[in-house]
């Protein structure tokens, strides 16, 4: 028996065979007698003989594959006796083959005979196909118009109920039966019946299958049915098989829905509970695909498609599977009207089309009228006109209509108020009044419609921002050039070098100015209809002496700038610690000797130092200097303290400037004077903190 | 590598040929490089497209039809503090000082800089919250202009995340990995949706520092960086000093057509060398030169903002004025949306508020608050929020307790990974809507958990993009933007 059934999976195999063979005969039939060359008979001969033979084993190899089991029911029976049917024909055709050499006579049954046989072939092997494939295999991925010929329900199709008559919908019938006979029932048939399981019925699936029941009333986990689809596509208990459609998200959830709510088939949506989720789908599921989608809008050819977009003109499909295109003509400034024109060939499936930013005019616009599906249409930033818009009459899918900033004005609404299924309108920067706009919303009142927010009190009141000193050094030996900045066409700059607070009387700024001499820059911008803006100021300081570091204590080496020079480079740091122009010390005093390079007249030493609390940078607690002529004997000349920072601040850069009683001196000692560890507020109080400097200055 | 240059010459011997008998190969590539000769010129070397496929992406037409065209995404670097923000929670400030429970904190590592606390006093907003708008979402004070367009916005409170310091946080929102190398998402959509607007780089970077900690940490340029994709996919950083793009503009005594022939004759030279070793990283160089000869014009005329209308200063507020800024970002970010790039990437840093919190967020939220909601108007009547997708959000949240002392007036709250709030708008995603809630501490999610992973397979989503088959193989593996993990939230779809 086993090795019956070990032969009888060959069936698959052969059966291909005697359908070629039989092929060739009606091949060689054919052609011997169109040229009348009674030569080729033989070969049919042989043809009708291949084809007999295998015909046979086909049927014997099929009868054991059937008694496997697994395949039962009325297709299957069908399949069986139409193909012992057909190996009996064959026999009999190449019986009628030979008789027909023998006799050399016109055999007058043979011909009609023949093509009985292929008849009968394809109907048997039809029916195997339906066995081995489900029985809507051929027609699965048919367009709907001739499913619908065949009278096939499509099984993705929507419900065809309201949305009011969804709570009296019976569950099962409406939308679990569907999912059942999309993705199970190709094998769970009465014909094929894999796992002794019909569903296909109220009465198989209550009966369940070899392995008992397939539903768990409230239980959806421990349902073998919503177990299984919920498996790993990989494992061998999954459903449906790998291949085969699979079970969607939304269909699974549906599914378990049912089950959770008792698996009955009686119950009507309204008597169940509905998480929103639940509900959501439900309702996608009944609610009627509405304008353009409800078409049935075939997928343009690819050659036809690839043709257009050959001449230049940029059409695409909006995704890999959707039948609809876009063009997207925006910023285009070299659009001509044949371009728009050939966009024709594509009407049924051209929904969106993008001109915004191109040269279209208002004659182009014509083009626009044969494009009827259209549910997107962008115009924004072209020239067109009230003239253009007419030409958009009976554009009744388009959604949304962008007209910002063109041309048109209240006259162009007539024709909109006919777009009945519009329902997003821009019209910002046009000249469309407010009273039309007001009379546009009450007799459209689902439209949306923007008018731009340049009214909108929240954004009126604004103060200027004041320019920006993009100089960076601020320390210098000769001259700098300051240079201010604001991106703002129209305002003007006006700036003081006094001290004194500026105003518009004070110094226009016109192009970058030169300072020869310490100076604090004071700068404020203005423009007609915005408040002045505050005062940036910047302190520019001539450097009366190039000093010389002739010694220093070693900073940390992450924070070691240049070296010593960095103390006299007069390049500033920024507020980033870590920008190189800074010396840092991490719990140690800074300590430095300064060479003037002859005596000279000193009376004020600065120091510019950076605090970054939530770097643990702070600025100096004291500053003392010693002055020498020599750099052997040193007289100190300063001692100052000053109070740290209190509460946490953001980074800043500070001078301490500290004056003393002129005196002469060639060599100058500066100690700057660490915090050493962090203050009490801090967020880590009392551990090792830093000091960062990066000048001292000698004047 | 022998190997491979072997094989590339031993697939010469037809194109060998091929140059003989027509005008020459390296003529041919060099003018559909120019954007002059045939699309299709597929054979020209190795089988390697020149330029044609970097440019127009991989997947050719979008998996679906794709709700957005482009991104901005308001990246707010540092770990903004939803408490302060979008999360209100009124028992925070009820039980101010008290001790955080060990039932809510159930066992959550701790960063470095609090692992040594032995305190963690809860601490509650000291702003406070109101409902606004339609959807009655609560807003902060900070947040005066970003509430009136809290109709607009998707508020997602139930953010989390698997990292806990800045660095790999950000690397892993922008690559799906904490560990560098990745593409960033950028990237990933150039590769795979290609430019369009050849003229300007198809993932731009735009940089500014917050006034809340004006120094805080340094952003890597790998954020925006390729990984193993074609370096032609790489982010675009515009600067605002001098020169926007670095290297940009010709040197001096350069003049536009000296240049061009000089990049003509380099990519003959590259040419050559392509046909010698078939590096497809060659076709990229060649690409580059081109498109920095393209944005030599075209990056000027975006980044140029006086034919504004003063208008859009107030929308965007003054400061928009001032290079560098976030608000002027913002709308150079239109003006880059509205030129096709696809995916417009600003980092607006200083959010990471150890300590002074209450002083630094409210500098922080003044720099990004009117920006950020002008942007969502401005794409809005320009009819352009549709399909643009905007984002706003860092890369973590913050604890619900202080970090270092609490007292009176000021506070610290280190970096919190299990739940954060973000917002979304435009781009196909529910206007007026939060999503996910926290527990009463603001420290767990209660509903509705949303991965970074997820977050990330639905802005593929949106753009039409199946983010499990958007790959690349690389070192014998197929790699993807969310790794093995994501799924498309379906609750926030519009």
């Amino acid at each position: 028996m086993e090795f019956l059934h070990f032969i009888g999976r060959f069936h698959p195999l052969v059966l291909h065979l005697p359908i070629g063979f039989l092929l060739m005969g009606v091949i060689l039939e054919w052609w011997s007698r169109r040229t009348n060359n009674a030569q080729l008979r033989p070969a049919v001969g042989i043809s009708l003989l291949a084809t007999m033979v295998s015909a046979i084993f086909t049927a014997g190899l099929g009868y054991f594959l059937s008694l496997e089991g697994g395949y039962s029911g009325t297709i299957l029976d069908w399949h069986k006796w139409l193909g012992f049917a057909f190996a009996v024909s064959s026999i009999v055709l190449y019986w009628l083959h030979q008789n027909r050499i023998k006799t050399d006579k016109k055999q007058a049954y043979f011909f009609p005979f023949l093509l009985f046989s292929v008849l009968l072939m394809s109907v048997a092997g039809h029916y195997g196909g339906m066995l081995t494939h489900g029985s809507d295999f051929l027609t699965e991925n048919a367009p709907s118009p001739i499913k619908k010929l065949l009278g096939q329900d499509d099984p993705d199709a929507v419900n065809e109920m309201d949305l009011s008559e969804l709570d009296s919908a019976v569950v099962f019938t409406n939308f679990i039966q569907p999912i059942l006979k999309a993705k199970c029932t190709s094998c769970h048939n009465p014909g094929k019946l894999k796992g002794e399981l019909l569903l296909h019925s109220i009465e198989g699936i209550k009966k369940g299958g070899e392995n008992g029941a397939v539903f768990v009333a409230h239980k959806p986990d421990e349902s073998p049915m919503t177990q299984r689809i919920r498996l790993p596509k990989e494992a061998e208990e999954h459903m449906p098989p790998d291949g085969k459609k699979q079970v969607t998200e939304e269909e699974l959830a549906l599914l378990e829905w049912w089950v959770e709510q008792g698996a009955d088939f009686g119950k009507k949506v309204g008597e169940c509970e509905q998480p929103e989720k639940i509900r959501t789908i439900l309702e996608a599921k009944v609610k009627p695909p509405n304008g353009i989608y409800a078409l049935n809008i075939s997928k343009i050819s690819d050659r036809k498609l690839a043709a257009i977009q050959d001449e230049g003109i940029p059409l695409f499909a909006v995704s890999r599977e959707s039948p609809f295109l876009e063009a997207d003509f925006s910023a285009k400034k070299d659009i001509n009207p044949d371009q728009l024109r050939k966009l024709k060939k594509s009407s049924d499936q051209l929904i969106q089309l993008d001109l915004s930013r191109s040269n279209c005019t208002d004659e182009m616009l014509a083009e626009v009228k044969n494009l009827p599906h259209l549910t997107h249409l962008n115009l924004s930033k072209t020239k067109i006109t009230n003239k253009g818009i007419k030409h958009l009459q009976g554009l009744k899918y388009l959604e949304y209509l962008n007209l910002y900033d063109t041309g048109v004005n209240d006259s162009c609404l007539v024709v909109i108020q006919q777009m009945p299924g519009l329902q997003r309108l821009y019209l910002w920067n046009t000249q469309i009044s407010k009273e039309g706009i007001a009379q546009l919303q009450q007799q459209m009142p689902t439209l949306m419609i923007n008018n731009g927010e340049e009214d909108d009190p929240t954004f009126a009141s604004a103060q200027l921002k004041p320019p920006m000193i993009l100089t960076s050094k601020t320390l210098f030996s000769d001259t700098v050039n300051v240079n201010l900045k604001l991106n703002f066409s129209g305002a003007k700059f006006y700036y003081t070098l006094d001290g004194s607070d500026p105003d518009t009387n004070s110094i226009l700024y016109t192009k970058p100015f030169t300072l020869d001499q310490t100076a604090t820059v004071k700068t404020i911008s203005h423009k007609p209809g915005w408040s002045l803006s505050k005062v940036n100021e910047q302190q520019f300081i001539k450097v009366k002496y190039q000093a010389k570091v002739v010694n220093l204590t070693t900073p940390n080496e992450k924070y070691a700038g240049k070296g010593a020079e960095t103390l006299t480079d007069f390049s500033k740091g920024t507020l980033v610690f870590l920008d190189g122009a800074w010396l840092g010390y991490e719990k140690k005093h800074l300590e430095t000797v300064l060479d003037l390079g002859a005596p000279k007249e000193v009376s004020r030493i600065t120091v510019s130092a950076l605090e970054d609390s939530n770097s643990w940078i702070f600025f100096p607690k004291g500053l003392r200097a010693w002055v020498s002529k020599d750099g052997k004997n040193y007289q100190p000349v300063l001692s100052k303290t000053f109070d740290g920072s209190t509460e946490p601040n953001d980074p800043r850069i500070q001078n301490f400037s500290e004056a003393f009683a002129t005196t002469t001196a060639r060599f100058v000692k500066v100690k700057i004077e660490s915090a050493l560890t962090t203050p009490p507020w801090h967020a880590a109080p009392g551990q090792p903190c830093w000091l960062f400097v990066d000048e001292v200055l000698v004047e | 590598m022998e190997k491979i240059i072997k094989d590339n010459a031993y697939s010469m011997n037809r194109r060998a040929f091929l140059s003989k008998s027509s005008m020459g190969l390296g003529v041919a590539a060099l003018s559909s490089l120019l954007g002059c000769g045939p699309a299709g010129s597929k054979d020209a070397a190795a089988g390697i497209d020149p330029n044609a496929d970097l440019l127009s992406g991989i997947l050719g037409r979008p998996h679906f039809a794709p709700k957005a065209k482009r991104i901005i995404y308001l990246f707010q670097s540092g770990g903004p503090s939803q408490l302060e923000l979008f999360d209100y929670k009124p028992l925070l400030q009820k039980l101010r000082g008290e001790e955080l429970p060990d039932s809510v904190r159930k066992g959550q590592r701790l960063t470095g800089m609090t692992s040594g606390q032995t305190s963690f006093p809860l601490v509650g907003s000291p702003f406070e919250f109101k409902q606004h708008g339609e959807s009655g979402a609560w807003l902060s004070d900070l947040l005066p202009y970003t509430s009136k367009v809290v109709d607009d916005i998707c508020i997602i409170k139930s953010m989390y995340t698997e990292a806990i310091n800045h660095d790999p946080a950000i690397t892993f929102f922008q690559t799906g990995s904490q560990q560098p190398g990745r593409p960033s998402m950028g990237s990933w959509l150039s590769y795979g949706m290609g430019s369009s607007n050849k003229n300007l780089p198809t993932f731009t970077v735009l940089l500014s520092r917050g006034t809340g900690r004006p120094f805080g940490q340094p952003l890597y340029s790998r954020l925006w960086g390729n990984g193993f994709l074609h370096s032609l996919h790489q982010g675009v950083q515009f600067r605002s000093g001098k020169d926007p793009v670095l290297y940009l503009n010709n040197p001096d005594g350069l003049d536009s057509l000296s240049r061009r022939r000089m990049i003509d004759k380099i990519a003959q030279i590259n040419h050559q060398q392509l046909l010698e070793f078939g590096d497809p990283e060659i076709v990229t160089r060649i690409a580059q030169y081109e498109m920095a000869y393209r944005m030599q014009t075209s990056v000027p005329e975006v980044l140029d903002i006086s034919d504004e209308p003063e208008y859009i200063y107030r929308l965007y507020g003054p400061e928009a004025t001032q290079p560098g800024t976030f608000a002027a970002n913002c709308l150079l970010a239109r003006r880059l949306a509205e030129r096709d790039v696809r995916f417009i990437q600003l980092y607006h840093m200083g959010w990471d508020q150890h300590d002074n919190l209450p002083n630094a967020i409210a500098k922080q939220a003044n720099d990004i608050d009117q920006a950020s909601a002008a942007l969502i108007i401005d794409l809005k009547q320009r009819g352009m929020l549709e399909d643009t997708l905007v984002i706003w959000g860092g890369e973590f949240g913050r604890t619900n307790y202080s970090q270092g002392l609490l007292t009176d007036t000021t506070f610290g709250r280190d970096h919190h990974p299990r739940c954060f709030s973000i917002w979304m708008a435009g781009g196909g995603i529910k206007p007026g809507m939060v999503y996910g809630q926290t527990d009463d501490f603001g420290y767990n999610i209660t509903e509705n958990p949303l991965h970074v992973h997820d977050f990330q397979a639905t802005l593929m989503h949106q753009l039409g993009i199946d983010h499990e088959k958007l790959t690349y193989k690389y070192q014998g593996r197929r790699f993807r933007l969310t790794d093995v993990h994501g799924k498309v939230v379906k609750d926030l779809l519009a």
